[in-house]
């Protein structure tokens, strides 16, 4: 993926977005934008061109299964590729997260190595598909 | 002495007159007849019940007052609980702010080993910058911590509006049994919120990283 990608960081905790936003820059993405929910974040994702977007899931307004559906479900934004992090740890939410087409999952606490693994493969796999 | 069963009797027979009635009503095919008849047979069967929870409701009010709970509970309602909440919620905050300012701090720290990295007399140093700059990289990642333990916090602070919502409604409930008076009244209370269905984060029984890749890994992921 292009070090140009424009990501999309949504997460209620503003510590969690700066340390997520930290790690992408470590990584060489500087170009990061912020939101705090999911509400917050879909006119975002509509006004401008993301590649990749990273959400938590307990959010108020807007959570971030929710997010995730409807960026499926919306025909010019379903192809955007979307790494979840994440406390909720159940059996069942990961699938529920796959069912609803995320590309990663990631449980908080995670560490810089597992973002890395994580954006490494949905890049590739996004390489690969195009 | 035999008073219970007077009572027993005259409502037997109560009942019996007002089932004539409606049975007469039918027959005569007199539809106000047989409402008035209906209800108040309804009326005859309801009032054990009606009777029963008044009872329940004033015996709660006499032992409010009895055991002078009503002004303990207020007292818990209006005072401890909201400041516990209020503590939390501090709480929440001031961790936010400590995170925040080491997050500063690395970001300054990161800024000056590029800096010391940039100069050429300072290459037989690049191993150790290197090092120093990931260490600087774990002490922003401990800061996650506020994160979880946040929406820990948050969820206690969901259980205890719901304890103080419930008990102010006890409150509210017993009133007219307030010894006190001059009391400004209750506030109505928030309303009961149900607590988020998402687990949220150290669940004994969460999954691992591992886990989750592996589980993605037989989803097709």
């Amino acid at each position: 993926m292009d070090k140009n990608a424009k990501i999309l960081i949504v997460d209620d905790y503003s510590t969690m977005r700066r340390i997520v936003k930290n790690l992408l820059h470590d990584l060489g993405y500087a170009n990061t934008t912020e939101a705090d929910d999911g509400r917050t974040a879909w006119p975002i994702l509509q006004a401008g061109d993301f590649d990749f977007v990273v959400t938590d899931w307990n959010m108020p307004g807007m959570t971030g299964i929710d997010l995730l559906r409807n960026i499926r479900g919306d025909a010019r934004l379903a192809k955007t590729p979307v790494l979840m992090v994440t406390a909720e740890a159940q059996r069942d939410q990961i699938i529920e997260a796959a069912q609803a087409g995320v590309n990663g999952y990631i449980i908080k606490p995670f560490t810089a190595v597992t973002l890395k693994e994580k954006i490494d493969k949905i890049f590739q796999r996004a390489a690969t598909a195009a | 002495m035999n008073s219970m069963a007077d009572i027993n009797n005259k409502s037997n027979s109560e009942m019996a007159s007002r089932l004539r009635a409606a049975l007469v009503a039918i027959e005569h095919d007199d539809a106000e007849a047989l409402d008035t008849a209906v209800n108040s047979i309804l009326a005859t069967v309801q009032r054990p019940l009606a009777m029963g929870v008044a009872r329940l409701a004033r015996d709660v009010r006499q032992t409010l007052q009895e055991l002078d709970l009503d002004s303990r509970i207020v007292d818990l309602a209006e005072g401890e609980i909201k400041d516990a909440r209020t503590h939390l919620d501090h709480v929440v905050k001031m961790t936010e702010e400590a995170a925040h300012k080491t997050l500063d701090l690395v970001d300054d720290s990161r800024r000056v080993i590029d800096l010391i990295a940039a100069r050429p007399e300072c290459a037989s140093l690049a191993e150790e910058l290197a090092g120093l700059r990931r260490n600087m990289t774990s002490l922003a990642m401990a800061q996650e911590y506020q994160d979880l333990t946040g929406q820990l916090i948050r969820r206690v602070i969901g259980l205890v509006r719901n304890v103080e919502v419930a008990l102010v409604d006890l409150v509210q409930l017993a009133r007219p049994a307030l010894k006190d008076h001059s009391r400004a009244p209750i506030p109505s209370s928030e309303a009961y919120q149900p607590l988020s269905e998402l687990k949220g984060p150290a669940a004994a029984v969460s999954a691992s990283q591992s886990d989750a890749d592996a589980l993605l890994a037989d989803l097709g992921f």
